[in-house]
């Protein structure tokens, strides 16, 4: 059941976060300054590494379902943690960006990574559904909003690697 | 079945988009990688990404330098790197690095900029002079984030702000006596006066009297240059060159060409871009313009070299904001006008060039010169930069101080009187003679 | 399928590490350290020879440029705004250029000149070693030695008393507005030269 837990959050997340993005701080005597978060470099580099690890993370639940015998514990306590990563990841997400889309590459990334966690919620909601109201929605429509989320995710390891090449490079 | 199509489709497309973004990477566009557009100051040139970005090592203090640092020896940079270089300054370069450019000028992040450019918050001056009221009582009241902003500091250039400079002028009226800008030299005669029939166009070239007649009416005529001074390069095997560039201009006007180059109107042609054109600007531009390219004789005009309308005319062809369309109600345009008729005497008309391109004036020895600083940027932002050497060559220190920080009375073009007053020269004043007081004690 | 999809993956993921590997390969490099055989200088040594060239130079350029021509020869005279005012620049100006200079070229050593009773603020001690240092050489007029940590950094530091060598240092110093004191004499320690060399590299 914490499917439900995430799934809603992940869902409530995105939403607020795509509405707001978080000014940077109009002056150095803030209390907590949060937008070193983005103004430096080290940061930077650690929100954005903590997020490409999160990445590979939640890649485990593919190869959990396919290569069944060689991992540990349950499928659906594997799609909890998936969630869980899910929605950590986005936090970290306006961490690192504050939720500012940028330009080109990096506006490309964006759009797919949000996209990709709207359509893991989407998902998560689709399996909680099952849960709820039973055979309120028919396993193939399932199947169809997993493999939207799956299909969202497909340029993302060529824009992460670009993106984090550019950055390197310039 | 379906997974291996899909992971089939999965390589292909990553392959797709990594192939696309590694082949712009190799080609001069590389608009692809652009993380968010360029401040003002950087954005004509910001698919130049090597004149800044050396790979895989970032942007280096001396990309910036290779192009600020001559501005900022004659600003007396007032926080110059080597300002901070001492150990003792360590504690507070870890607040704010501000021995490197950008520190403070992070650029593609249009969200951070403040003004100038500025990527940290106006009041970053707390960070070291967060004692300046024990120091300066006058300053208690005051905030941080109005250091820069209210007319009486700069980071960089403080030439007409620092306090003995404010004292000295400081009984100066609005319009001093003599209102008067300098008259600009002239490049050394290539040879005797030339007239229509001494021109030296090839017998084989079928040539406009109209053009020839403009010629032999110019500077250019008078002081001995022919047509092939500009149409030949110097190089005798060179071909008849049909549009001379820049580069024709630079063997006597180099000081002219280098500031266009520095400027906004050259850097573009600088960093090895197409020429700057009205439609990559951000400001507003006359829409009939649009498609127009700058080089020397798109404000200059081939063959006529009108001076008088490349200080006016030509820039309003093309820059249509309110502060240009606002000049010919100015009383700025009606000296101008006075001096072009010839009721003025020469020197008192102010032009959009008199501010924008000011005559500088130079010095070795006894030789004195007065050239036009063709790099507009130079005194542009903040325009401070602009009081003493265009300001207070016809109006006093405070008063200019004082236009300058009313952003309306600069949108209409100085028609009228500024509507606040900056108290720093009251200051420097009041200082003074309290100091004479105490010494006097 | 299973071999494929395996291969894909770690083909991508392969890709990932490499990127990362690169790019942890951009920086790097080290140099190797020359001992030149011979005398062994201790910083305190280094920092005395420094102190000598320093305070001659200054010295020189006080009594025989600015003295002699401002208020001998009547000449020229030495301001605070001598671009501005076509002037000399004034003794301690004269030192902080060179120092500045100085701290182009090399970070085997800086310096600066300081003081308790500072024309601008920005020259009153900072560190704790700085306003130990003045203190003492006020009081003492000899040099000051110590061991300061800055910046994770650890240097040797060296504070001379700074004496006032002309009038031309008392009659501005008297007199500025900006100047907390107005009783300096002639010969009578102003502040402190401050020598400072990194003892570690990091």
């Amino acid at each position: 059941m914490g499917l439900v837990t995430v799934a809603a959050s992940a869902v409530t997340l995105v939403i607020v976060i795509s509405l707001a993005v978080i000014p940077y701080s109009r002056t150095v005597r803030q209390n907590i300054p949060f937008d070193i978060l983005w103004r430096s470099g080290l940061w930077q580099q650690v929100t954005g590494f903590l997020l490409l690890g999160f990445s590979l993370m939640c890649l485990a639940l593919y190869f959990r379902k396919h290569w069944r015998r060689l991992w540990f514990g349950s499928f659906s306590s594997w799609r909890v943690l998936h969630g869980i990563l899910g929605v950590a990841g986005l936090i970290v997400l306006v961490a690192h960006t504050g939720m500012r889309f940028g330009s080109n590459l990096n506006l490309a990334l964006m759009i797919v990574f949000v996209a990709a966690n709207l359509g893991g919620a989407l998902a998560a909601g689709s399996i909680w559904s099952r849960y709820q109201f039973a055979r309120h929605l028919s396993h193939k429509w399932r199947r169809r909003i997993i493999w939207i989320h799956v299909l969202i995710l497909s340029p993302l390891p060529a824009l992460i690697a670009l993106h984090i090449l550019s950055i390197y490079y310039f | 079945m379906r997974t291996r199509t899909y992971w089939g489709l999965l390589v292909f497309c990553n392959l797709l988009i990594g192939a696309f973004f590694i082949w712009r990477l190799q080609t001069d566009n590389q608009q692809a990688f652009l993380p968010g557009e360029a401040t003002h100051g950087h954005h004509q040139i910001e698919l130049a990404c090597e004149a800044c970005h050396i790979p895989f090592e970032g942007v280096p203090q001396k990309a910036c330098l290779d192009c600020h640092a001559e501005e900022l020896e004659m600003a007396n940079d007032s926080h110059a790197e080597s300002v901070f270089s001492d150990p003792r300054n360590l504690a507070e370069l870890e607040l704010l690095n501000a021995r490197l450019c950008v520190s403070c000028h992070v650029e593609h992040r249009p969200e951070m900029v403040t003004s100038m450019g500025v990527t940290v918050p106006d009041d970053h001056c707390f960070h070291c002079h967060f004692d300046i009221a024990e120091q300066r009582p006058t300053h208690t009241e005051m905030d941080f984030n109005t250091c820069a902003t209210a007319g009486c500091h700069n980071f960089h250039d403080n030439r007409a702000l620092y306090e003995d400079f404010l004292l000295e002028h400081s009984d100066e009226p609005g319009v001093l006596v003599t209102p008067l800008v300098s008259k600009r030299d002239e490049p050394e005669a290539l040879g005797p006066p030339l007239s229509f029939g001494d021109h030296d166009a090839p017998a084989d070239r079928e040539v406009d009297p109209a053009l020839l007649a403009e010629w032999a009416g110019t500077v250019h005529a008078r002081t001995g240059v022919n047509c092939s001074d500009c149409h030949v390069a110097e190089d005798p095997k060179a071909l008849w060159d049909d549009s001379p560039t820049h580069e024709a201009c630079k063997s006597c006007h180099e000081n002219e060409v280098s500031g266009f180059l520095g400027g906004k109107h050259g850097m573009r042609i600088a960093s090895g871009l197409s020429p700057m054109s009205p439609s990559l600007a951000r400001l507003s531009m006359d829409p009939e313009a649009m498609e127009r390219e700058l080089g020397c004789t798109s404000c200059h005009d081939a063959h006529k070299f009108d001076t008088t309308r490349a200080a006016l005319d030509s820039c309003l062809e093309c820059h249509a904001d309110n502060h240009s369309k606002s000049y010919k109600d100015s009383p700025h345009f009606k000296l101008w006008q006075e001096e072009v008729s010839g009721i003025g005497v020469p020197g008192s008309g102010v032009s959009c060039a008199t501010c924008h391109l000011p005559r500088e004036s130079h010095k070795k020895g006894d030789d004195k010169w007065v050239l036009v600083q063709h790099n507009q940027n130079k005194n542009l932002q903040p325009n401070e930069k602009m009081i003493r050497g265009v300001c207070m060559e016809c109006h006093g220190l405070s008063f200019s101080i004082d236009a300058l920080a009313d952003p309306v009375l600069i949108e209409r073009n100085f028609q009228g009187q500024p509507s606040r007053h900056v108290e720093s020269v009251d200051m420097a004043v009041q200082r003074a003679i309290e100091d004479l007081k105490r010494k006097k004690k | 399928m299973m071999i494929m999809a395996r291969t894909v993956c770690a083909l991508t993921l392969g890709g990932f590490f490499l990127t990362a590997l690169a790019i942890g390969c951009g920086s790097g490099g080290g140099s190797g350290d020359n001992q030149e055989s011979g005398t062994i200088f201790t910083p305190r040594m280094m920092a005395d020879a420094l102190y000598a060239v320093i305070e001659s130079d200054r010295t020189v350029y006080t009594r025989e440029v600015v003295d002699r021509l401002q208020d001998e020869e009547k000449v020229i005279k030495a301001s605070e705004h001598w671009k501005d005012d076509k002037a000399l620049p004034l003794p301690a100006q004269m030192f902080r250029m060179g120092a500045k200079m100085a701290s182009d070229k090399t970070n085997v050593f800086s310096y600066s000149l300081l003081s308790l009773w500072p024309i601008n603020k920005q020259n009153a001690p900072k560190t704790e070693v700085e306003k130990q240092g003045l203190e003492a050489v006020a009081e003492r007029q000899k040099p000051f030695y110590a061991k300061e940590t800055l910046g994770g950094k650890t240097f040797f530091t060296a504070v001379y008393p700074d004496a006032a060598v002309a009038p031309a240092c008392i009659n501005c110093h008297n007199n500025h507005k900006d100047s907390p004191r107005s009783d300096f004499k002639l010969g009578k320690t102003m502040g402190g030269v401050v020598i400072r060399i990194p003892l570690s590299q990091r």
